[in-house]
């Protein structure tokens, strides 16, 4: 007897996939939660689009203006731009959001073929590829329009830099799996990722301050990148204007073995993967040990020392569970860089007026930067870790059970959450006046005074509502992943909370303006702040009543095992 | 007459309108090793949460060791240790980290938290691993982590859901001989498992969860003797045979439950 199937082909294949991708996402959308968020991520597609288009016009312009004036180092620098954008993107959101594993697949009967044009496939359904690809077209658009007699090698030059660059990312984030499989690595990518970022901002006042050297350096890089696929792609269309064919079939030959050279390494990777490599953290073999003698009690340590101190001031169990939180604030690095954020910022914005050119507007700046860098900086870093407290048990994971069988009272849990925060933010206030003093002076004592005053109070009313927030709506977060997807609800009752004790700290500062006293806002926050704290322990017991009645769906939230 | 260490009256758990532990009536006396079996979804994980203050209970009344646990959360607390199915493990920190937290979590001193710390990690074979974090651990590390943390304080009561599955035959040996220390010196334990080889072996009691209700509960010997009394005669168990626990179960449970296929069906199955 014959089987009764046939082999599945490539598109039969490729086409299930696709409707495979298509009714997860629509049976996503079951959860109202989940609908939501949809919601903000059609916002997010929409204005991302805006901006891809904005960019695309400006690639087609470029596009046009190089061609005219046949300037190689401007098309060189438009194609390191789209490049940089289709390599990098894809690795960054790899390592915030997990890239989809598509070695699942490989469990079903599928040709080496098929698997190695669904991966490519994937690669150009990716929004950075997608973004990449149509600038690469507006920039191919632009340089038509200025000579349409050149279509005959831009297309092909193009189209094979697009296809480089679609292989490109796929071999950079298949060999970037066995890092990425790390959890370490991937989040000491990210962190490097953002760090790169906020330095990006140094750029301007370094050129500004050693502008001919840094110019020199631009220019002895241009020179080596002529070498690179981006120069090469630039020499294969603008050499035939210059009636070097010689030159241009040389650029052609060199990009097309690029491709192939990365096509190599693609294989070399997929293949492996198709004969059942998997290096996910799952399969990762933990190493056994040969057994070992028994261990000795641990000694104490000089940290563990430090430890006992924390005991001596707060009662064991809201000790226990501060020190818990603190050795999880050392182990997150979006915490760590929510810490780093506002003085970075605060540096950088000073720093820049201090390095760039003179004017008038500057010097005022300057004089002032010492009042308002300050409260303002000390406000930044509120809207971040305040905005925290309102999913507080992110992090939790399956530990948060432990809250529940442990004796230990539910208020103690939240204090102890609130605690750290607020510790948080006082560190974050000595750092940021710290530069602001080194920066521009130190800001006046009315200033400083006022705005731990108002953070405390701030905090006091955030706390307040935050708790109820984490438990009512609670989303878990996984280490290492930027993705904010906190509760719509969430977010709306933080911005609220925000916004109103923002207006009250505006409202405070121009009466102190109209009085002519500074001392006027601590005098007013300090009434604030000691109505706020009876209202806050008021409000703490009750959160905790609610944190008992709702621990199922808590736990149930905390405990869900995701899938990417 | 001593206080039994668990005693529910009426435990009752509703979700909507599916009613998951229906009017569960359990009694464990002291020092027992107790089995509480069931098949996929018959409650047993519903009933541990709710007697480990995990899950509020829809009706009825939970006492351990004597002490009502809506009326002394805290108090049971301090008396009981729970390995839950989730393991509740904060997988960012160190294994000495955790039974630290864990153990001061249950109103240990430091000093007393840290000496214990340190014999668990040893006697679990985790103390060579001491800057390991508790994410990059196996799942039998895992399991063995839990169960320390469950210990550290001393419990008199211990409940453990599923504490043996995914571990290998080693880690279970040692799971097993802790649990076996524990009763020798009067713990009472409480175990859900889908090995019932495993459940016969350590537990001198057991009850059966299904479809939300107790159908059986007694000592092995009880069960053996009502299960055979009901069995016709000319069925597989011989005169005299010791009835094994899944046959004991596959007849109270009954075998459609059991997974069994109607040998008409499925027939293109090579």
């Amino acid at each position: 007897m014959s089987a009764p199937y046939a082999t599945a082909g490539l598109i039969t294949q490729a086409s299930l996939v696709a409707r495979l991708r298509w009714r997860i996402f629509i049976n996503s959308l079951r959860n109202v939660r989940e609908r939501i968020s949809l919601a903000g991520n059609l916002i997010n597609t929409v204005l991302l689009s805006i901006g891809g288009l904005v960019i695309g016009a400006g690639a087609a312009i470029g596009g046009f203006y190089v061609l005219q004036n046949k300037s190689e180092g401007g098309l060189v620098l438009i194609l390191w731009g789209i490049l940089l954008v289709w390599q990098f993107v894809p690795v960054m959101t790899a390592t915030i959001s997990g890239a989809v594993d598509m070695r699942n697949l490989l469990r079903f009967p599928l040709r080496f073929s098929t698997y190695c044009v669904l991966q490519l496939a994937y690669g150009l359904s990716e929004p950075a590829g997608v973004m990449a690809l149509f600038w690469t077209g507006c920039l191919g658009l632009g340089m038509f329009v200025s000579r349409p007699s050149a279509a005959l090698w831009i297309v092909p030059a193009l189209g094979l830099f697009a296809l480089m660059n679609l292989i490109l990312e796929r071999a950079v984030l298949t060999w970037f799996d066995r890092l990425l499989s790390n959890r370490r690595v991937r989040e000491a990518v990210f962190v490097l990722f953002i760090l790169a970022m906020i330095s990006t901002n140094l750029i301007g006042p370094m050129v500004q301050r050693y502008g001919k050297r840094a110019t020199f350096a631009v220019q002895q890089a241009q020179q080596y990148s002529r070498f690179l696929p981006p120069g090469v792609a630039a020499e294969a269309i603008l050499a035939p204007m210059h009636s070097k064919f010689l030159g241009a079939g040389e650029s052609f030959v060199l990009l097309a073995g690029y491709t192939l050279a990365f096509a190599g390494l693609l294989g070399l990777r997929l293949h492996a993967q198709y004969l059942g490599e998997d290096l996910g953290e799952t399969q990762r073999v933990v190493p056994v040990k040969p057994a070992t003698k028994r261990v000795a009690a641990i000694p104490v340590s000089g940290a563990a020392a430090k430890r006992s101190l924390l005991d001596r001031i707060l009662p064991p169990p809201l000790g226990a569970l501060l020190q818990r939180e603190l050795i999880y604030v050392k182990r997150n690095n979006v915490m760590l860089l929510n810490l780093v954020l506002p003085p970075a910022i605060l540096f950088f914005v000073v720093f820049g007026a201090m390095s760039g050119p003179r004017n008038p507007g500057s010097g005022e700046f300057l004089r002032h930067a010492g009042q308002f860098g300050f409260p303002i900086a000390v406000a930044y870093a509120s809207l971040i870790f305040l905005q925290v407290s309102f999913n507080g048990f992110a992090y939790e994971g399956a530990g948060v059970q432990m809250l529940y069988v442990a004796p230990v009272r539910f208020r103690d849990v939240l204090l102890a959450k609130n605690l750290l925060l607020m510790l948080m933010m006082l560190f974050e206030a000595v750092v940021v006046g710290a530069v602001v003093t080194y920066l521009a002076g130190p800001p006046e004592s009315a200033i400083v005074l006022g705005t731990l005053l108002w953070l405390f109070f701030s905090s006091m009313l955030s706390f307040s509502l935050g708790n109820w927030a984490s438990i009512r709506f609670p989303r878990r977060f996984d280490f290492g992943q930027f993705r904010r997807r906190t509760s719509g609800f969430s977010s709306l009752l933080a911005l609220i909370a925000q916004m109103v004790t923002m207006m009250f700290a505006a409202i405070v500062y121009l009466l102190s303006l109209l009085l002519g006293s500074p001392w006027f806002i601590p005098l007013i926050f300090l009434v604030l702040s000691a109505a706020a704290v009876p209202l806050y322990f008021r409000l703490l017991g009750f959160c905790a009543e609610v944190g008992l009645d709702q621990r199922e769906p808590l736990i149930a939230e905390m405990t869900k095992v995701r899938n990417t | 007459m001593s206080t039994p260490a668990i005693e529910t009256h009426n435990l009752t758990r509703r979700f909507g309108s599916l009613v998951a532990v229906d009017n569960v009536n359990l009694t464990v006396d002291g020092g027992q090793f107790f089995g509480f079996l069931g098949p996929n979804g018959a409650g047993k994980s519903t009933t541990i949460k709710m007697l480990t203050g995990l899950l509020a209970p829809s009706a009825g009344r939970m006492n351990i060791l004597g002490l009502d646990f809506q009326q002394n959360g805290l108090e049971v607390k301090r008396q009981i240790g729970v390995v839950p199915e989730g393991l509740a493990l904060y997988d960012r920190l160190t294994g000495s980290e955790f039974l630290e937290f864990v153990g001061r979590m249950y109103g240990l001193e430091l000093a007393t938290a840290r000496q214990r710390t340190a014999e668990l990690l040893d006697f679990m074979q985790l103390a060579d691993r001491p800057k390991t974090l508790i994410a990059d651990y196996s799942h039998g590390m895992q399991k063995k982590l839990a169960l320390a943390a469950a210990v550290i304080h001393g419990p008199k009561v211990l409940f453990l859901d599923e504490p043996f599955e995914g571990v290998d035959a080693i880690a279970a040996g040692t799971l097993k001989e802790m649990l076996s220390r524990m009763i020798a010196r009067g713990a009472t334990i409480f175990l859900t498992s889908h090995v019932l080889e495993i459940v016969e072996r350590l537990c001198s009691h057991v009850a059966i969860i299904h479809q939300g209700r107790l159908v059986a509960q007694g000592s092995l010997e009880e069960l053996r003797a009502g299960v055979a009394s009901a069995i016709p005669a000319g069925a597989s168990v011989q005169p005299g045979e010791k009835l094994t626990l899944e046959q004991i179960f596959i007849s109270i449970v009954g075998p459609g439950t059991a997974g069994r296929l109607p040998t008409e069906e499925l027939s293109w199955l090579v």
